[in-house]
């Protein structure tokens, strides 16, 4: 009776595994090498690269140059967290709306996109969608000057800037 | 037969990420489990691999070699995977695509790399060589000349 089992040379399965993966991944790095839309074999992860990535259009600031147009009287912030967060504390001056309020509350959209500041959204930190999801949504409805504050809340507070 | 669903499936999986590299990256990154440097650099190759070893299956060439492969990708895609549905870490699979509107981890696909790894290790020690490139060549199948 044949043998269901095989007895594969475990040896030559190792070699012939390496040799399969190593070809491979020679050829993966060759071709991103040649390809026009390649991508660099080190990335950059950080916290705003990340953020930018997220945002499709919309720009990135840091604490620092979002306290210097709030000191310029030129932002407005958007708290995009939830509202029990908020009241616990939150930016000068912010207004409290969130992705899934964008439909809900037109009346509120409308005035923060015809305000002539800049708007910054934020969440808690980097971890955080929110501030990613809201400003995409404002793109969206025609808002031109936004930009999302990657930091949140957190970073924010880390600089000591002032809060209510 | 199982040869052939494995292979197709890991073709299937490879192609759509070497079509977009950078949302592939993207995926491979959100699995917070490799080091930042090492991300793209794996997010590069490893669809490559995926493509090979799919197609030696596919064609019944080196078929311990690349069922060896699959296996052991399988185990780490099931380890991956199951750590952070473990953690609760909300994020898309990566696995047949690179979209983040595709679906995210589910224990359901928990149990899919699961099968597919134990039909890798099938593949591995109990593949007999039909519907091969070369045993369709010659119009025979090498399981009866053994």
């Amino acid at each position: 009776m044949r043998r269901f089992f095989v007895q594969p040379a475990p040896g030559r399965a190792f070699v012939s595994a390496a040799a399969i993966a190593c070809a491979a991944v020679a050829f993966g790095l060759l071709f991103n090498a040649i390809r026009p839309s390649g991508i660099p074999l080190v990335g950059d992860w950080s916290a705003r690269a990340l953020t930018e990535l997220n945002a499709g259009d919309v720009k990135s600031v840091n604490a620092d140059e979002a306290f210097d147009l709030y000191s310029r009287g030129q932002a407005l912030f958007v708290d995009a967290r939830d509202p029990a967060s908020y009241r616990g504390g939150h930016l000068p001056g912010a207004v409290n709306i969130g992705p899934d309020d964008v439909d809900e509350r037109p009346e509120e959209v409308r005035t923060l996109l015809g305000n002539g500041r800049v708007l910054i959204a934020y969440c808690h930190d980097v971890d955080c969608p929110l501030a990613t999801k809201i400003a995409r949504r404002l793109h969206d409805l025609g808002a031109r000057r936004i930009v999302v504050l990657p930091e949140g809340w957190a970073g924010w507070l880390d600089r000591g800037f002032p809060h209510e | 037969m199982v040869r052939l669903v494995l292979g197709a499936v890991f073709l299937s999986a490879g192609i759509p990420k070497i079509v977009d590299p950078a949302g592939f990256a993207l995926a491979v990154y959100n699995y917070h489990i490799l080091p930042a440097w090492l991300v793209n650099m794996v997010a590069v190759s490893l669809p490559w691999i995926e493509i090979v070893a799919g197609a030696c299956l596919v064609f019944g060439l080196w078929v311990p070699g690349s069922a060896l492969v699959v296996s052991v990708l399988l185990l780490a895609f099931t380890t991956a995977l199951g750590f952070n549905l473990y953690r609760g870490l909300d994020i898309t699979c990566g696995c047949f695509s690179t979209s983040p509107g595709s679906g995210k981890i589910t224990w359901w696909y928990l149990l899919r790399d699961g099968s597919l790894f134990l039909s890798g290790l099938l593949v591995l020690f109990a593949d007999r060589g039909r519907f091969s490139l070369s045993s369709v060549l010659q119009g025979t199948d090498r399981s009866h000349h053994s």
